[in-house]
């Protein structure tokens, strides 16, 4: 099933929520995207740095580190300036959406919205796969 | 008491000479022989036996009369003293003790004077507040009622029971109810009385319940996003292995999950309006793609339902300025609920057209209508019309509330014609800009 193209790029999921991450892993994977993941945002930047995705979904609402210091962590890196970032939340705020984009990410999708099949679009469409 | 007696007794020698006087007439007849009496003789016993009886007629009338004035004078001067000293008294001393903030305005609003319960809302000290304009210390959502407050003083309409704030001295501000009527004080002056009841409390109860149902529908957000999600993993990866009949449970889940996530929306949007932090994002909007996208999203209802949906766009207008995610939640509203309450075969316009500063939208359909009278309580929270609970037993009576507060935080408004059994016409107004 997987695209040869597509094996280079990897995607990092950031999510406390079980259900919720290891849903998107198993449908990227099935996509054929290789795809890494972690509950917390500290985790995550340390898979990151090791890593260096292409790209980074990352959730706001966790604990320890929520997503929005996640990601100031992230662009305050060299590597992390040059990794796309899409928050991938349900806070429908208008202030949380002013902070993710004032701290550099890429995009702000609210999970409510989307269908997975939606979120693979999206995925492909910033890994320049579409 | 003692002139009552004297008057008494007044009474009592006039009675007695009365009396005297008849006995002494009759005396004086039994001596007249009639033979020979003379006519001067007759005419002087006449005289003075009706000269004394007009006397005493006379004078018991004048002291009856005299009786009964002096009485009601009595009378009402103990009634106007009973009744204005202890009511002043009783008034002013409910004016300053009521736990009810009182605040008396001359006719243009200046405060003239505070009870202690005012100047305990208003956290300032006795006298702190007089000679200026209430007004400026009174605030509304609704900006235009309040505006309207010196103009119904000036001309002596009554306020009743308006929910606005007021600014206190420490510039936080209460929650209050307030009346207002005018009255004319005895120089002819209008006056104002304010009663501003402190709801905070209750407001804050409010607001706490509106704060718990926005938590609880945000909590519920991860957990169907799971179930949505992997239930859509579970089509992709096994969907070929189902049978029809495996596919047609599963697709009542996946269906039952959608109504929970839009239920979750409503709750979350009722509760935005309630707490007041929907602020609009506008931006332009390319009103041929919107809708373009708008129709297709519908037309897919539209069409499982056998109800035709027809759009007429303007052509002549490309763009607005607006809340695009607003502006569709009103009209998704009103879309869905076309169709819903159509039966199979109607139809389903939206029609646009604009002024110089204005964009009118109306969604027209040729469903159950709306009863007459209960049209005015149309866009309150969870009313549902009585043929539509009896017809369509799934809803929540929040559509309406939610399409008519997104469009006015849009700074437009929504209006209703209808007739029921024959259709409904929604019209929503906004601005262009």
């Amino acid at each position: 099933m997987s695209i040869p193209s597509m094996e280079k790029k990897k995607v990092l999921v950031i999510d406390d929520e079980q259900d919720v991450r290891e849903a998107v892993v198993s449908t990227l994977s099935y996509e054929g995207i290789s795809v890494l993941s972690a509950d917390r945002g500290d985790a995550g930047i340390l898979l990151a740095e090791k890593e260096r995705p292409d790209l980074i979904l990352l959730d706001i609402a966790m604990p320890e580190k929520n997503g929005i210091q996640t990601l100031a962590e992230i662009k305050a890196t060299d590597w992390g300036l040059e990794t796309d970032v899409i928050m991938m939340t349900n806070l429908d705020d208008m202030e949380m959406m002013a902070q993710a984009i004032q701290n550099g990410s890429n995009e702000y999708v609210l999970k409510k919205d989307m269908s997975i099949q939606d979120l693979v679009k999206k995925v492909k469409a910033h890994l320049g796969e579409l | 008491m003692h002139k009552r007696k004297t008057n008494h007794i007044a009474f009592f020698a006039a009675l007695c000479t009365f009396i005297l006087i008849t006995v002494l007439t009759m005396v004086l007849y039994t001596r007249i022989d009639f033979a020979t009496a003379n006519l001067p003789e007759y005419l002087l016993a006449t005289l003075f036996f009706a000269g004394s009886l007009i006397a005493v007629i006379v004078f018991q009338a004048l002291h009856i009369k005299d009786d009964a004035t002096k009485l009601a004078h009595g009378l009402a001067q103990n009634m106007a003293k009973d009744m204005f000293i202890s009511s002043r008294e009783l008034f002013s001393e409910l004016y300053r003790g009521s736990p009810v903030p009182y605040v008396i305005i001359t006719g243009d609003g200046f405060v003239s004077s505070t009870n202690a319960s005012a100047i305990r809302l208003f956290g300032i000290t006795e006298g702190e507040l007089d000679g200026k304009n209430i007004f400026e210390y009174i605030e509304g959502d609704d900006e235009v009622k309040v505006g309207m407050y010196p103009e119904k003083l000036k001309q002596g309409l009554f306020v009743s029971d308006d929910e606005v704030r007021i600014i206190r001295k420490d510039g936080k501000q209460r929650w209050v109810l307030l009346s207002l009527f005018s009255f004319t004080d005895n120089k002819g002056h209008r006056n104002g009385l304010l009663t501003l009841v402190d709801i905070s409390k209750q407001k804050e109860i409010d607001r706490a319940k509106t704060e718990f149902v926005s938590l609880a529908s945000h909590q519920l957000r991860t957990p169907i996003t799971a179930m949505r999600w992997n239930m859509e993993l579970l089509f992709t990866k096994f969907g070929g292995e189902f049978s029809d009949l495996e596919k047609s449970y599963l697709i009542k889940v996946q269906n039952s999950i959608m109504r929970m996530n839009n239920l979750v929306d409503d709750f979350l949007n009722v509760s935005k309006f309630e707490l007041g932090t929907l602020v609009p994002q506008k931006s332009a909007i390319a009103l041929r793609t919107f809708f373009d996208d708008f129709l297709e999203e519908h037309l897919v209802r539209a069409t499982d339902r056998q109800v035709t949906l027809t759009l007429n766009l303007d052509e002549t207008l490309e763009s607005i300025i607006t809340d695009e995610k607003l502006l569709s939640m009103a009209l998704n509203n009103l879309v869905s609920n076309a169709i819903k309450y159509t039966p199979e075969g109607g139809s389903v316009f939206i029609d646009l057209s604009h002024g110089p500063s204005t964009l009118t939208i109306s969604v027209t359909d040729t469903g159950m209508g709306i009863p007459k009278d209960e049209q005015d309580r149309l866009f309150t929270k969870i009313f549902r019309a009585s043929n539509a609970v009896k017809n369509v037993p799934d809803g929540t009576g929040l559509g309406l509330y939610i399409a008519d507060q997104s469009v006015r935080v849009l700074g437009g408004s929504i209006t209703v014609a209808s007739e029921e059994g024959k259709g409904t016409c929604f019209t929503v107004l906004i601005p262009r800009n």
